[in-house]
């Protein structure tokens, strides 16, 4: 039985979370801009710029192109902003008791994380220019390219938890919860990561790429050659409420790997553990920004080839390790 | 009966295979963020493959050759500088050996290497230019930025002699304008050793990162006969392995004594035609350090003493970054010639684009595009207008286009 106090306080730890997710994707977000400004002999913005780009596009004309579908196009930004804030409650930012969550809530990850991509696709048809189109025709090939691997990765340490013992679960705090402690003589912590190595670089993979981050991920948006894609003919508030999407992608992807693979905040005290999310989501951020910088765009074709051959064998190579008990 | 259940053939709107997606028109240009000048590519895609490329030029037409015809020798230098910001050495050095060819001037020794020096450094910062560019149209933005921060030192070293970044008004007719100082040579040569160092690493990242190679090797393949039926000159010939440059061919300014290589490649891909620049960046940094200790040694006037400009008519070529660049005069015994006829290098390698595009993805478009180097600037030589309602096309005269835009 639910009462009232039980219904508030959910509501207040709904808002805290997408808070605390907002100050976290910000400080993302700048670290990503700020680290990439900074290998590519640029000075980079300040801390505010993010968040002031977003608040910027609030404040222009808002415009819908004559050839655009009216209700998906404004609807399609809605739909990327929902599916993201109801990420990014679900995945418990470093506090281990996170009440939210159900207890199959891996599922529900998974299917927001197809969500927003898809909100990018419907974008793109909407909006009626070519290159919306072709921008949501590679978006599609990613999601169909990426979506094998993500999903047998995200699945991996629940699979492995049944495994051991701990009975099936698909919740993300009971995953976070088996991660407590070390193994191999104490001297590595129990993450998942050192169980199951190729499966964690299948997800690194999967969300780097759905991040829209190179080698993989920016082919959608290649300003080069098809402008911004999917958001070529956005503007003003409607390409804000996107824009704050993206933002909050900086954190909710990184976090997820985090807490899948990396621990989450398991082991330490409430505020401690905050901390050191946080810090376990930025090192992932500055990783993913090195790969980001120091790597060529590929073509679509060779995001196929790559996940559905290098990366699907990572994540089946954790999968049959599972199966077969080594 | 039969033959009509054999035609109602049902297609599976999301099938995957033998399914022929939708031909539709992709423009890419007037203005697009692939092209640094205006042109028009009409690519015609059926789902990411181009089937077909048409090209439309003509969106940075300025008039220059008619304009020659009304200005006097000493005023068409600075015309001819302004055809091209990139290659504006390369033009006037053109311009000039054509007059000095109808005036029969000989140079002075200094003024050559001068020349020289400055059509060298010149082609660094346009290969510098294009290998920043062809990087981030292949998404490699950290390369493209790390490139131009390099390339600065070479704009600071054009700037530093000649005073100006870009349209450096050295070169005069038969000589230069302003000399190269002793005491400025020994900081030139540390800004090309720096040059040399950056040429080095940009070719060693080319030469070894997997991604340039994915997006560059076997794109944009140009047959080597199609190249030679449409006449393809500089970098692009020299990339099918073609083995023609104008300094080699028809020496001028320094070129005869100065030992260096024509660097040539097989395969005609763009991953070929990168390789052919960067070489010939390495080349470039070695003739102007030649230069440098020549100007140390040499001394004298740095220009000739022009009197006349007898009637007749001369043809003269020189080696631009993108290839052979040829101007063609005619003179009749006045101050002012009688006809202007400027050929740039991008006139004849923009068309090879039409081979190289066709079957390719759209991903590889602008990266093909800009493989050739084009440059709009030179190339647009007439206008055609077409009457949107009645479908008739006309040129414009001079005395219409400047009644259209001059204030009366």
């Amino acid at each position: 039985m639910v009462t009232l106090v039980d219904f508030l306080f959910i509501l207040g730890l709904y808002f805290a979370a997408i808070g605390l997710a907002f100050f976290f994707s910000w400080v993302g977000a700048w670290v990503f801009r700020k680290l990439s400004a900074r290998l590519q002999a640029r000075r980079g913005p300040p801390l505010v710029q993010p968040v002031a780009d977003i608040i910027k596009l609030f404040g222009k004309e808002r415009f819908i192109p004559c050839l655009a579908n009216k209700f998906l196009y404004i609807l399609s930004p809605l739909v990327a902003l929902s599916a993201i804030l109801i990420l990014s409650f679900m995945i418990p930012p470093g506090i281990p008791y996170w009440p939210g969550p159900l207890s199959w809530d891996l599922i529900v990850v998974l299917y927001f994380s197809v969500m927003f991509s898809l909100a990018f696709v419907i974008a793109g048809w909407a909006s009626g220019s070519p290159w919306g189109k072709i921008g949501a025709s590679r978006e599609v090939a990613i999601i169909l390219s990426v979506e094998l691997p993500l999903a047998i990765a995200i699945l991996i340490p629940p699979l492995a938890l049944a495994r051991g013992g701990y009975g099936f679960t698909l919740s993300i705090t009971d995953v976070i919860l088996a991660q407590e402690g070390n193994f191999l003589w104490t001297v590595l912590p129990n993450w998942f990561i050192f169980h199951y190595p190729f499966a964690a670089l299948a997800l690194f993979l999967a969300l780097l790429t759905k991040s829209w981050m190179r080698p993989f991920g920016d082919i959608p948006e290649a300003e080069q050659e098809i402008f911004a894609g999917p958001l070529t003919e956005y503007g003003g508030p409607l390409l804000g409420i996107f824009e704050l999407a993206r933002l909050f992608r900086f954190y909710v992807f990184t976090a997820l790997f985090v807490d899948l693979y990396l621990g989450g905040g398991s082991g330490l005290i409430f505020p401690i553990s905050i901390l050191v999310f946080l810090l376990k989501c930025l090192s992932i951020t500055i990783i993913m920004t090195i790969i980001h910088v120091a790597s060529a765009r590929y073509r679509i074709s060779h995001v196929f080839k790559w996940f559905l051959t290098v990366c699907l064998a990572f994540a089946l190579i954790s999968l049959i390790r599972i199966v077969v008990g080594f | 009966m039969t033959k009509k259940k054999e035609t109602k053939k049902k297609t599976i709107p999301m099938q995957i295979d033998d399914v022929v997606a939708p031909e539709y028109v992709v423009p890419l240009g007037p203005f697009h963020p692939a092209l640094l000048e205006g042109e028009y590519f009409k690519l015609k895609v059926e789902g990411e493959k181009v089937l077909d490329v048409d090209l439309k030029l003509g969106y940075n037409y300025r008039g220059i050759m008619k304009l020659a015809e009304d200005r006097s020798y000493w005023q068409n230098l600075y015309l001819f500088e302004r055809v091209c910001g990139i290659c504006s050495a390369a033009h006037t050095t053109a311009y000039t050996r054509t007059v000095e060819m109808l005036g029969e001037i000989e140079l002075p020794d200094r003024a050559r290497y001068i020349r020289t020096l400055m059509a060298e450094l010149e082609r660094i910062h346009s290969h510098l230019l294009w290998a920043g560019v062809g990087m981030e149209l292949i998404g490699f933005k950290t390369l493209f930025m790390l490139i131009w921060r390099d390339r600065e030192h070479v704009l600071d070293v054009l700037e530093s002699i000649s005073g100006n970044r870009q349209h450096y008004a050295m070169n005069t007719i038969g000589g230069v304008r302003r000399d190269i100082d002793k005491d400025m040579i020994p900081k030139i040569e540390e800004k090309l050793k720096v040059l040399y160092k950056a040429t080095v690493t940009a070719t060693k990242a080319v030469l070894e990162d997997g991604g340039i190679h994915a997006r560059t090797v076997g794109i944009g393949t140009l047959d080597k006969e199609i190249a030679k039926k449409i006449c393809v000159v500089g970098p692009v010939a020299r990339s099918v392995g073609m083995k023609i440059d104008v300094r080699k061919d028809d020496p001028y300014d320094a070129y005869d004594e100065v030992p260096f290589d024509v660097i040539t490649a097989e395969d005609g891909d763009i991953f070929s035609m990168a390789l052919v620049r960067l070489g010939e960046l390495v080349e470039s940094v070695k003739i102007s350090q030649y230069c440098l200790d020549k100007l140390k040694t040499t001394s004298g006037p740095i220009r000739a003493e022009v009197t006349e400009f007898p009637p007749g008519e001369a043809v003269g070529r020189v080696e631009a970054p993108r290839g052979e660049l040829l101007y063609y005069l005619v003179s009749n015994g006045t101050n002012t010639p009688e006809r202007a006829r400027v050929r740039t290098p991008s006139y004849l390698n923009d068309y090879a684009l039409l081979f190289m595009l066709r079957g390719q993805d759209l991903a590889d478009v602008p990266i093909t595009v800009a493989s050739v180097d084009p440059c709009m600037a030179c190339t647009d030589r007439l206008t055609t207008i077409t009457d949107q309602t009645t479908r008739t096309q006309s040129t414009n005269t001079l005395r219409e286009v400047s009644k259209r835009f001059r204030m009366k």
